[in-house]
């Protein structure tokens, strides 16, 4: 017996779920004070959520903006999540530029060109850089990790961490700094090659350790790829990871296997794609592993973001990751062994008939040599790669979701170490919904939808929880947005003049919040929707940030 | 200048680009189009349309190359790529016209071939190593140009062990520890040098007036070879040999 919403039990303890929350909502180890926007989720726990409430429900309708920053860059709009410490706001652009801005002001403090030749495969994309240590982070298109002053955006570092010519992938996910450690993923997961997640020394450069998503002969999960398929298995981790600095362990979550299509070329479970891995930030180590899509054969990758939460299940309180992905749910695991809880659909799923309570995917469709099957969601995914927001206040998670569907055809290819390796092609097809996106909130365990507001357009920037229960984000026409975290009532919108890729963030300066967003369309998800061709003049590549406060008095 | 050039461009006869260099436009290609998310390997059609056999007319390939097209998932590449390479990408895919879509790049050479399949290189360029040959040296289209080309091979595993690059200094750090390191450049009041000591080289950017560096240093080429067998060493200086040959 099998059921797509998995049963977590009866509810009665559902009471206590805020009590538990509200003890969890800023961790003791916190990297960066109150004010600061330490990390690319916020904090390492990746909720997207601020402690900050000196904007809140009562006051947001008087929000204004305060300054507007252009980078000279609009190569993909903008997609960065800004980092903000001690009152300076770190940006990077989709070409590579870092800007540091006064974060109250707007000025420009330095500006930093990593910008590399031609993109490759998979174009100009950044998604944000990490602060700490004196130093800036960011991954390059040309697969370099640098390290910049943190003060005068000069050149400290950079080390080459993959030969681009070679593996055909660059990094635009941000670093994560853990401690003395900067770690990188990298791009690649439709490419024949091994995805990898590298760490290195945050102050030297120094490489520390590589974990590869594929292991090769004589490494544990070699054995569910045959043959040399290892060699060319993909499974790139292109996002941001998380951290728990109590059980010192890493969460990241993979890529889908290569070729995407195909998957007679490569039989077997091929761990570790499309999974959450945990590693030791100190050596690399696997701690555990969960691989959500086993022999993944529609491109649904399992790299997106991992959301740490402490939840009572059953009554029982437990330490938890969520982990909305392309395949259209969200997998609950226990995060101090990767023990399955639940997965929930996010949106119109087709491509098995369920999950059972224990995890198993039942009655897979899977397209085989000529015969295309149609899927839902899309290749593109339930959701796109901006984020969702855990709010402590309302215990809900945020998802912005994507509905679609594609006809999946597979064609076998051979391998060439470094190019595109899909095995196949896909077209896409329309969902049952009129809707093309959604912000839903949900119950974390669940999947139970608390609200939804349906969108014509993808949502493609990320949700941002703060104290004030509130949730801000961009729209794909421009707007930018509060709502009530409670209730999904609008509250206040500003109209940024450009679609929105990036993710908003919240800070304070000298007791005054402020709030963030980048502005400017881009990206493959942005690109490739002929459906709406409207959408053409909301759509301009700029890239702007607008910061937002209170008025003065 | 920039304007000039895409104007000629879109009016251009194809005719009058035929003697464009062809190879240029297939390498192009082959990094900026060919991925199956978009126009595959040989324009057969990824997700985005077959280029191959269509037909198509010049002005429209070189309009969607250079300007795109609007929503779809065509990006303009007249920002990304030089004038050269823009012409001779165009060029390449009008070439493929004529060809059946299901035509491929046409195959290698027979050496070549050979130099391609050499175990020496897959060692040499190993993914799988880090700190493999290739993360210090470009050789023949791959790798990182740390080192200095390679032109000559050492005569055995010996000499490949005992080698002692001119270039490399001994530079120290404020804290007063050293490192041997590969000068890139000065300029201003920088230098910036290549760290020999991490499994990957590091490019330091030192202030000058702190960082006097010796020159010459006891750096050997054995310290970047404890990734390789002694076999290895032999399969990959018999690759490096067929190579230069």
């Amino acid at each position: 017996m099998y059921n797509s919403h998995v049963s977590v039990g009866a509810i009665a303890w559902r009471s206590c779920i805020l009590a538990a929350l509200l003890l969890a909502a800023w961790p003791s180890d916190a990297q960066g004070t109150r004010e600061d926007w330490p990390s690319y989720g916020g904090l390492w726990n990746a909720w997207r959520h601020s402690e900050l409430d000196q904007v809140n429900v009562d006051n947001v309708r008087r929000l204004t903006a305060v300054w507007a920053f252009q980078a000279e860059d609009g190569a993909e709009g903008l997609q960065a999540t800004p980092i903000v410490r001690a009152g300076v706001l770190y940006l990077s652009t989709s070409s590579n530029l870092i800007y540091a801005l006064d974060a109250a002001s707007g000025d420009v403090l330095w500006k930093y060109d990593a910008r590399p030749g031609p993109p490759g495969v998979y174009r100009k994309q950044n998604r944000g850089v990490a602060v700490g240590h004196g130093l800036v982070f960011m991954g390059t298109i040309d697969n370099r990790l640098v390290a910049v002053d943190r003060e005068t955006g000069r050149d400290v570092w950079q080390v080459q961490v993959q030969d681009p010519k070679q593996c055909g992938c660059s990094i635009t996910g941000a670093p994560l700094l853990v401690k003395d450690k900067i770690v990188v993923g990298g791009t690649g997961g439709d490419l024949a090659y091994r995805g990898s997640i590298s760490a290195f020394d945050a102050k030297t450069g120094a490489f520390a350790w590589r974990f590869y998503i594929t292991p090769a002969p004589g490494e544990p999960g070699n054995e569910t790829w045959e043959g040399d398929s290892w060699r060319y298995g993909g499974g790139a981790p292109w996002m941001t990871g998380s951290y728990d600095a109590e059980l010192d362990l890493i969460y990241w979550g993979t890529g889908n296997a290569a070729p995407d299509m195909d998957g007679e070329a490569r039989r077997g479970d091929n761990l570790y794609t499309a999974s959450v891995v945990a590693l030791s930030p100190g050596t690399g180590e696997l701690a555990w592993h969960y691989q959500e899509v086993p022999h993944d054969v529609w491109d649904y990758d399992s790299a997106y973001e991992v959301i740490l939460v402490d939840l009572p299940v059953a009554g029982r309180p437990r330490k938890l990751l969520l982990h909305p992905t392309k395949a259209g749910y969200t997998w609950v695991l226990d995060r101090t062994n990767g023990e399955f809880v639940a997965a929930w659909p996010m949106v119109e799923t087709t491509w098995v008939a369920g999950i059972t309570e224990d995890g198993t995917l039942v009655g897979r469709v899977e397209p085989a040599p000529g015969k295309p099957v149609k899927v839902c969601p899309s290749v593109g995914g339930g959701k796109s790669w901006n984020q969702a927001a855990f709010s402590p206040l309302t215990g809900l998670i945020y998802i912005p979701t994507a509905n679609g569907c594609s006809f999946l055809h597979v064609r076998s290819q051979k391998p060439v170490p470094g190019k595109g390796y899909i095995g196949g092609f896909w077209k896409g097809a329309p969902a049952s919904a009129d809707n093309y996106s959604a912000l839903v909130a949900f119950d974390p365990l669940t999947g139970e939808k608390r609200w939804e507001l349906p969108y014509k357009y993808m949502l493609l920037s990320s949700i941002l929880s703060t104290a004030g229960g509130l949730l801000f984000y961009g729209d794909a026409e421009g707007r930018f947005l509060a709502r009530d975290a409670r209730t999904g009532e609008s509250l206040w919108s500003f109209q940024t003049g450009a679609g929105h890729r990036g993710s908003s963030v919240t800070y304070a300066v000298d007791g005054r919040q402020y709030i963030a967003t980048p502005s400017g369309w881009g990206s493959m998800a942005a690109g490739g929707r002929a459906r709406y061709p409207e959408l053409r003049m909301l759509s301009s590549k700029t890239a702007t940030v607008f910061a937002f406060a209170l008025p003065e008095d | 200048m920039a304007r000039t050039f895409v104007i000629w461009a879109v009016l251009a006869p194809a005719a009058a680009l035929a003697q464009l260099d062809l190879r240029l436009g297939a390498e192009v290609y082959a990094r900026t189009c060919a991925n199956q998310y978009c126009h595959g390997a040989a324009g057969e059609q990824g997700a985005a349309a077959a280029l191959a056999g269509r037909k198509l007319r010049y002005s429209f390939v070189a309009r969607s190359v250079i300007y795109g097209i609007a929503n779809t998932n065509m990006p303009p590449w007249k920002e990304a790529l030089p004038p050269a390479e823009l012409d001779a990408v165009i060029e390449y895919v009008m070439s493929l016209q004529s060809a059946p879509s299901s035509a491929g790049p046409a195959p290698a050479a027979a050496p070549e071939a050979r130099r391609l399949r050499h175990p020496g290189r897959a060692l040499f360029f190993d993914p799988g190593r880090v700190g493999s040959c290739g993360s210090c040296h470009e050789f023949q289209g791959l790798g990182t140009a740390v080192a200095p080309l390679i032109e000559a091979v050492p005569g055995g595993v010996a000499g490949l062990r005992a080698a002692r690059p001119a270039r490399v200094d001994t530079v120290a750090l404020e804290s007063g520890a050293t490192f041997p390191g590969v000068k890139v450049d000065g300029k201003g009041g920088q230098a910036r040098y290549y760290d020999l000591r991490p499994r990957l080289p590091v490019l330091r950017t030192l202030r000058r007036d702190r960082v006097p560096a010796l020159e010459g240093s006891s750096w050997t080429h054995a310290a970047a070879l404890d990734r390789y067998s002694l076999a290895e060493q032999e399969t990959i200086i018999e690759y490096l040999r067929l190579a230069l040959r």
